[in-house]
């Protein structure tokens, strides 16, 4: 029931941000375009139901499709975007890979193939053995990291890359942030967000996982030292600004120690 | 022997009201059994006189009788002599001629003693009168029996077989132990009152069905049961229907009027609202010590296993010396080895007082009890009865109880509740149908059983009392389902449970894997998913949460474990991480699942208890009139008639009785300033769950903000957000007959309750198989929960048929929407009424107890992004940075 009021505060369809020379767009669905020409998006989990079938759990097929529908989504809206970048875990399974795992691989590298003229999948920690499911797909990069001349750079976020920064832009993945609320009667809230922040003289952009399904983690309420991601764990995140992903409309909120200091 | 058979459908289950006399069982013994009888007793007793003859005409019997009654005798003794009589004859086959289901694995175990005590008395009987006679076996094959043990049953059967629900279930899917189970003549369900109620009833009910059909004949069955209401009822669910439909006849022996109840009310202190705390405890252990040193051997009765812990460490360190030797637990979570030595000690009467749970409500022989102590209110006359029947062994003896009440809502049902007992004002058994998650463990097993036409398993499913009314179009449905027709088809065969071929309406197994699936996951006592709390800072494991407790945690909640005031921090997985706060009130109040619900019955009754004594009260009788009819009417004493009188004096002084017909509604304003409105509904606490979660949504869905409730047995609160207010009147008129479940179908999306049900329901349906494969599951397991489950199953199908027996279970057995519904048509025709009191300083007296300590949930609205938006609004506010 928020008033209309004018301002920043209202959700908008897109957050725009400029980083150095880098213009930067952060989109509802989950996804950041970088330039007009690049689509960054993180953790996509493929096959994640494969593999709760083999622990004897019945999880509707749904990874695979989501990822479709959100990508055309996103190309419906936006023209010109010519590179898909993968900011780490394309799939989920990290031990093997599974029959199902490797046919949806195959099958979203083809639907992306058809849509993006070049795929770049930097590697997650749970991307083992893609490497040998993406030699089939020609026009597809699989790298530890992902530059962009001299302007940005996309990592997964699983390891420490800060001592060999030399980008104005880092984006990243892994760590799934959620925004966790809980009102006056106790409702409980979450959805998915971005974190904006800065490390010198680079901005760093934490990605939300791209698929809706994951819950993510209440990064509110997570101490600075509990973060999954080493990098966020050594700068802290008080500091990183908070954009949360209402299905169509990107809300700007403050920064993550601002919201920590209100409530507690 | 073959008895009348009537044949209107009405007249199959009826009450036998003439015994048999002595003479008349006498002449149907054989002469060895006979001496033994006589050798061991005076006589024949109550439930042997009606039980033995009908038994031995080989007519279906259902009897009700108190402990101490001889009942499990009355069953027996019937098949020991025609085994005997077999074995004289040297006509002994190697076969199983009985099968007996008991609920309890440790009952099983006691019945096989009191089986092979009589029959090696007899043998040794026959040894002195140099009677020869055939070997009668008698064997057990329950979850613990070891599969040499299992082979040495199908080499050599026993005559007498005693099992488990489950047991029994999946035995009838073993090719060859089932072919020996069809042959028997005589089934016997011992606790039926206690397997009816829940979803085990359903297992057993249909595999009784599917043994019949099996046999292509009928068998004999014998229902054991203990005081419950309507016999009708449950006889029907174990006899079930016949292919015209018709009920199978049953005859009802029903002398469990026959033991006398003396039940008492007793409150430790004489305040039972400004004593504190800490000498109300000591209070009520000095009345405990008390109780104990007079008599032999006690039981006592809490509502919940952490209650019973409870006492029995306090009981052993308060008085070490006297106690710490003679007091045990013994609950369901107790290992099997400690529940039986406690029985053992009991028994041997080594024990001065036994503390439980529910666990020895049900009849395991412990030995000579003088006294059944409950504290706090059982919430039923049944289990009230039930339970004080445990005590006074013989049939004969006055079973004594005394019910200890701990606060003032406590002592009127207690009192209301004690004078039902009297008057045996039983309430009536709830018997779960259409169990649909039950349904698919036992197609999995019928088809690892044989290959079916489908219309053919229908007939049979639709024998059993669970089943009769189930549709065939829910019935595909379900066959889809496990033919895994929700996943592609590629995968199927990891999906699928069972082979469905819809054109020929054939059914088989599916694949070698499904067998070893089926043994391992076949039951359905729901296994709680447990979340491990873990301090922040040493990071030293503390205790053990429901997975959905935790997830309802946001960090600086407060709630108890293990007797210590927690803050949580944050989760990581399945982890929660705390720290322990000294001196801090709980803010979320701890998990209610184990909670024992108030019945619609005594309910009702409490709300005729209120109109008396508002009718007192407003005839400006004296005081000491209206105690004096209290203690004559209720046999109380007077420091009980006066804490009654105290109570309503002050709820009527203050504001307004409430009666069973009168529904008080007050309006007040909560330190927060928070609206509260306060519905004193006594329906029943599970027509209260399904009327709370209604009016919430209607109020959220009217408002557009999200609505918490807090309830109790006695009503309920709807608790708004500091910027909303609303007229009571016009929520009073939000629910209606009409739409009732509507509203509480859409209130149960996002709350904790459905996600879950839904894990125990999918769980049972095989949807989540507990037990799979050798792969290490703890890891994939955490990274899902109930809810994100739920979400994507309701996406794929908004009717999955695990989803609707979810919605089934939650309306039909955790709440009672069928009371909730006729509450509502009562106040539209009048016959109920909303008495509104608007503005209500502070809650009345009546309604203390549920503001301060009622259980709660919240009810989201719809739209969850606009919780987001409005706490980003309020965000901004306290943030000075508004009107931007």
């Amino acid at each position: 029931m928020a008033k209309k009021s004018k301002g920043g505060n209202e959700p908008r369809p897109f957050v725009k941000i400029n980083a150095e020379s880098n213009e930067i767009i952060l989109l509802p669905e989950g996804g950041v375009v970088v330039n007009k020409r690049n689509l960054i998006i993180a953790d996509v989990h493929l096959g994640f139901e494969g593999v709760m079938a083999s622990s004897g759990i019945f999880m509707p097929r749904v990874m695979l499709e989501d990822a479709k529908e959100l990508l055309n989504k996103i190309l419906r809206k936006w023209k010109g975007i010519e590179t898909l970048i993968i900011a780490g875990d394309l799939k989920h399974e990290f031990s093997e890979m599974h029959r199902f795992e490797w046919r949806d691989v195959h099958a979203f590298m083809e639907f992306v193939l058809e849509r993006f003229e070049r795929v770049v999948v930097v590697r997650g920690n749970h991307d083992n053995y893609l490497k040998i499911a993406l030699k089939r797909h020609n026009r597809v990069m699989f790298e530890e990291a992902c530059y962009d001349g001299s302007s940005f750079m996309v990592i997964h976020g699983d390891k420490d890359v800060l001592g060999a920064l030399s980008k104005p832009l880092l984006l990243m993945g892994h760590e799934h942030p959620a925004l966790v609320i809980k009102d006056d009667v106790g409702a409980v809230a979450r959805t998915r967000c971005f974190l904006v922040g800065k490390y010198k003289n680079t901005t760093i952009i934490v990605l939300p996982a791209f698929s809706p399904i994951f819950m993510g983690t209440d990064i509110i309420s997570m101490p600075d030292n509990e973060l999954l991601s080493p990098i966020l764990r050594r700068i802290g995140i008080d500091h990183f600004k908070l954009y949360a992903c209402l299905e169509d409309e990107i809300l700007e909120f403050p920064t993550v120690g601002e919201i920590r200091r209100a409530l507690w | 022997m073959v008895s009348e058979k009537e044949k209107s459908p009405q007249c199959n289950i009826i009450r036998i009201e003439k015994s048999y006399s002595r003479e008349e069982i006498e002449s149907i013994l054989d002469p060895m059994v006979k001496e033994w009888f006589f050798s061991r007793f005076k006589d024949f007793s109550p439930p042997q006189r009606y039980a033995i003859m009908e038994i031995h005409k080989q007519n279906n019997v259902l009897v009700s009788s108190p402990t101490g009654s001889g009942k499990t005798l009355a069953a027996f003794l019937s098949i020991i002599n025609e085994l005997v009589i077999l074995a004289r004859n040297k006509m002994l086959e190697d076969k199983i001629y009985c099968i007996y289901i008991s609920p309890l694995r440790a009952l099983s175990n006691d019945v096989e003693r009191n089986l092979h005590n009589p029959l090696s008395e007899i043998y040794e009987l026959a040894r002195k009168r140099g009677v020869k006679l055939q070997e009668i076996r008698v064997a057990k094959r329950t979850g613990d029996t070891t599969s040499s043990e299992k082979a040495r049953q199908l080499r050599k059967p026993p005559h007498i077989l005693i099992t488990t629900p489950e047991s029994f279930t999946i035995a009838l899917s073993s090719p060859k132990f089932s072919q020996l189970m069809a042959q028997t003549r005589y089934i016997i369900v011992d606790e039926v009152h206690s397997i009816a109620e829940n979803k085990r009833g359903s297992l057993l009910s249909l595999a009784l069905e599917r043994l019949e059909a099996k046999a292509g004949r009928s068998f004999v069955r014998i229902g054991l049961s203990a005081t419950i209401h309507p016999l009708e009822e449950v006889a029907k669910f174990l006899v079930g229907y016949d292919d015209d439909g018709n009920t199978r006849p049953c005859k009802i022996i029903d002398v469990s009027f026959e033991k006398n109840i003396d039940a008492e009310v007793l409150s430790p202190v004489k305040d039972l609202i400004y004593t504190p705390t800490e000498v109300m405890h000591n209070k009520l252990y000095e009345l405990l010590d008390k109780l104990i040193e007079s008599h032999r051997t006690i039981l006592i009765f809490t509502n919940t296993r952490s209650g019973t812990e409870r006492v029995v460490h306090h009981l052993k360190t308060k008085f070490k010396d006297k106690y710490a030797e003679v007091v045990e637990a013994h609950h369901s979570s107790l290992s099997r080895e400690i529940r039986l030595d406690v029985e053992r000690k009991l028994k041997e009467g080594k024990l001065k007082c036994v503390v439980s749970s529910t666990s020895l409500e049900l009849g395991i022989d412990i030995g000579h009890i003088d006294l059944v102590v409950i504290i706090g209110s059982p919430k039923s006359v049944t289990r009230a009865i039930q339970r004080i029947g445990r005590s006074g062994h013989r049939l004969e003896d006055v079973a004594k109880g005394k019910i200890i009440v701990l606060d003032r809502d406590d002592l009127v049902e207690c009192v209301v509740m004690a004078k039902n007992i009297r008057e045996r004002k039983l309430d009536r058994i709830h018997i779960p149908k259409n169990t649909i998650d039950v349904l698919c463990q036992h197609l999995v097993g019928m088809s690892i059983e044989r290959r079916w036409d489908a219309r053919e398993a229908f007939r049979i499913i639709k024998g059993s009392y669970t089943f009769h009314e189930l549709s065939w179009e829910d019935y595909i449905k379900v066959l889809r389902y496990l033919n895994g027709e929700y996943a592609e088809l590629e995968e199927r065969n990891v999906y699928a449970k069972l082979w469905f071929d819809e054109k020929t309406q054939e059914l088989g197994r599916r694949g070698k894997m499904i067998r070893p699936i089926y043994y391992l996951n076949v039951g359905t006592i729901p296994e709680e998913s447990y979340a491990k709390i873990y301090s922040a800072d040493k990071k030293t494991f503390i205790g053990m949460v429901e997975e959905e407790f935790l997830e309802r945690l946001t960090k600086g909640d407060r709630f108890v474990l293990g007797g210590r005031v927690y803050e949580f921090l944050y989760s990581r997985g399945n982890k929660g991480y705390v720290k322990l706060v000294e001196d801090a009130k709980p803010t979320v109040p701890s998990w209610f699942s184990e909670q024992l619900p108030l019945s619609y019955e005594l309910a009702q009754e409490i709300g005729k208890f209120r109109f008396e004594m508002r009718c007192l009260l407003e005839s400006n009788a004296d005081k000491n009139y209206i105690i004096r009819h209290l203690m004559e009417k209720y046999q109380v004493n007077r420091t009980t008639a006066e804490a009654i009188y105290h109570y309503f004096k002050e709820q009527y002084d203050y504001l307004f009785v409430p009666t069973h017909a009168e529904i008080l509604v007050e309006n007040y304003m909560d330190e927060l300033g928070r609206q509260n409105i306060i519905f004193h509904t006594l329906v029943g606490r599970r027509a209260n769950e399904a009327l709370s979660r209604a009016y919430a949504y209607a109020l959220s869905r009217y408002k557009r903000c999200n609505v918490r409730i807090m309830l109790n047995d006695n009503g309920f609160v709807l608790v708004l957000p500091r910027s909303v207010r609303v007229d009571v009147h016009l929520v009073t008129q939000l629910v209606t007959s009409e739409n009732l479940e509507e509203m509480l179908r859409n209130a149960l999306d996002g709350t904790e309750m459905l996600k879950r049900r839904f894990r125990h329901v999918a769980t049972r349906g095989f949807l989540i198989l507990r037990r799979y494969g050798k792969r290490e599951k703890s890891v994939a397991r955490q990274q899902i929960n109930a809810e994100m489950l739920l979400r994507l199953i309701k996406r794929i199908d908004p009717n999955f048929p695990l989803l609707k027996e979810t919605y089934r279970e939650i309306m039909e057995d955790a709440m009672d929407i069928h009371t909730a519904r006729q509450f509502l048509k009562d106040i539209e025709s009048g016959k109920k009424r909303f008495v509104i009191k608007d503005s209500v300083e502070l809650p009345s007296p009546f309604a203390l107890n549920l503001v301060v300590l009622g259980s709660t949930d919240a009810v989201l609205m719809e739209d969850r992004r606009e919780l987001i938006k409005l706490f980003h609004h309020q965000l901004m506010k306290r943030l000075g940075v508004e009107g931007v």
